[in-house]
């Protein structure tokens, strides 16, 4: 992701410095925030607006996550946001065992993920739930094996590329089967992609879930259903702080894995790639 | 011609996909004891469109007819969306491109804000801006901006430090570099981004119909659910995924027709990142 600087660019600054302009910015939007927020969203009454001040934000935060109904919301959406995580990764698995076999299947692979990633949610939700039962949380389900299914595919056919001919030859000329080359070769030449989908896939996951929730018919648990009771009662400052739990609770998934990442395949810690 | 014969490779693998799952969708619901009351198949909407008498209004072109004003708000809402996000990254990234700071300071800030759910920020967005084509276009805009900024703030500084000692060497200013080699080189990122960006926004228009609006295809996949007009429901499920699929054609076409002959083989940086 970092991208080479240009040569006539200057020498890079210590580490500490640039850190500190971070920190500095950081400051400084939140500083803005503030005087926007009290300048411009504050109600007659003095309570906060559509854009709540930054510490009423953090003090609801900090609030949410003492009741137990949060808890429960955010764990009825994590569930649905990890069994579409696995739906898609199992697929993109099958046809990456698929390209392996018939390699004529790769450019059929890269399209269906193509397609997968431009379904607009709007168009394949209400279908979902009219297939489904009232209750049933596949709408979630589905959105997240959307969301997921193309970083999948892309980590899985660009993981199965990884393999260098030259590593793939030494095995067969000491008379390796083709097993023996999956398993000591592809496998690992393959880790730093798939683990870098996997990474990127979890916070996806989890927004697809959430996104779910308000296309669902008789689900009344989970973070969406909370953000769209808090619309109903105009509670602006609950809205953010559920979208920084939201974005939270992403980043945890993205560390989380970029953690086992770092235990099973240590050369690939340098590997980045932000979330969405 | 040699530089279309990839484009018609590419354009017949994806109808044979397409071809694949309409045909697999048609068969799924011939052979499962789904209600062919709620559920549609690829000839019901064919039937829908183009043959009078089995769904209301009973004549194929009133219904056609209704369809187009959706279409047409839909790809407004998009189009602005689109233009506005397209404008600000490219204002950003040459922005990041010429003061090494503002890329210090803002791209860290940029990467957290990405993370941040736009389904939890839709409310706010809505509470600010009001309904309106302003609202659309505000979310349809932040889709696009995100992969579009990293992608283009990538691209320009990808340029080879080779071209940039020869525009030093001639003199060049600031400018010149920015024009002649930095922009050029930013051209394959930029496609890659907008190849993102492009199916994003009908997602972001049509998701932003569907929670706020009363027009356009996502606020009429709602309304045709409601009134159990199912033939409809599948139809708007149709248009709406072949508009998102359209809009990616487009940009990956103008990509080929661009890029090919003018750079070696399109060194696609696969930016990760489903629509939202």
């Amino acid at each position: 992701m970092t991208a080479p600087s240009l040569r006539l660019a200057r020498p890079s600054r210590p580490a500490a410095t640039a850190a500190l302009t971070v920190v500095v910015a950081i400051v400084v939007v939140v500083a803005a925030w503030h005087v926007v927020a009290v300048t411009f969203f504050t109600r007659e009454n003095g309570t906060p607006g559509a854009i709540p001040p930054p510490v009423a934000v953090l003090a609801r935060v900090a609030q949410n996550l003492t009741d137990a109904g949060y808890w429960s919301g955010l764990a009825a959406t994590a569930g649905a946001a990890l069994t579409g995580y696995a739906i898609a990764v199992v697929i993109a698995l099958v046809l990456g065992t698929a390209v392996i076999l018939i390699p004529a299947l790769e450019a059929f692979a890269t399209q269906l993920g193509i397609i997968a990633a431009c379904i607009p949610v709007a168009a394949v939700s209400p279908i979902v739930v009219i297939m489904s039962p009232s209750g049933s949380r596949a709408v979630s389900v589905v959105l997240a094996v959307l969301a997921v299914i193309f970083p999948m595919i892309i980590g899985v056919l660009l993981g199965l590329r990884a393999a260098s001919p030259t590593q793939l030859d030494l095995v067969h000329v000491y008379g390796g089967t083709e097993l023996t080359a999956i398993r000591r070769v592809r496998l690992i030449s393959a880790l730093p992609a798939l683990l870098t989908a996997l990474k990127i896939g979890a916070p996806a996951a989890f927004l697809g879930a959430m996104t779910g929730e308000f296309f669902a018919v008789g689900v009344d648990a989970g973070m969406g259903r909370l953000l769209i009771s808090q619309q109903y009662v105009g509670d602006y400052a609950g809205m953010w702080a559920i979208a920084v739990l939201a974005a939270g609770v992403s980043a945890l998934g993205y560390a989380l894995l970029a953690a086992v990442a770092a235990v099973i395949a240590p050369w690939t810690r340098h590997l980045g790639g932000g979330a969405r | 011609m040699t530089r279309l014969r990839p484009v018609a490779a590419s354009v017949l693998t994806t109808l044979a996909t397409l071809v694949v799952l309409l045909v697999a969708w048609q068969l799924t619901v011939s052979l499962s004891h789904v209600s062919p009351y709620l559920t549609k198949t690829p000839l019901d909407v064919v039937d829908y469109l183009f043959v009078d008498g089995r769904f209301k209004p009973t004549a194929a072109a009133d219904r056609r007819a209704a369809l187009v004003p959706m279409i047409g708000v839909t790809l407004m809402h998009a189009g602005v969306g689109l233009a506005c996000g397209v404008t600000l990254a490219l204002a950003g990234s040459i922005a990041m491109s010429l003061s090494r700071g503002l890329r210090t300071t803002f791209l860290p800030i940029a990467l957290v804000l990405q993370t941040v759910p736009l389904i939890a920020m839709a409310p706010v967005i809505y509470a600010v801006f009001g309904a309106g084509i302003v609202t659309a276009a505000v979310i349809a805009a932040i889709v696009t901006f995100f992969p579009l900024l990293m992608n283009v703030t990538t691209g320009l500084a990808s340029a080879s430090p080779e071209t940039v000692d020869l525009v030093h060497a001639y003199g060049g200013g600031r400018r010149t570099l920015l024009w002649r080699v930095q922009l050029p080189s930013a051209l394959p990122f930029l496609f890659a981004g907008l190849k993102i960006a492009a199916p994003a926004t009908i997602s972001a228009a049509t998701l932003y119909e569907f929670l706020f609006s009363f027009e356009g295809l996502g606020a009429n996949l709602l309304t045709s659910k409601s009134y159990s007009d199912y033939g409809l429901l599948w139809t708007l499920v149709v248009v709406t995924i072949a508009l998102a699929l359209a809009a990616y054609a487009v940009v990956a076409l103008a990509e080929r027709l661009v890029l090919s002959g003018r750079f070696p083989p399109p060194s696609a940086v696969i930016r990760r990142g489903a629509p939202s």
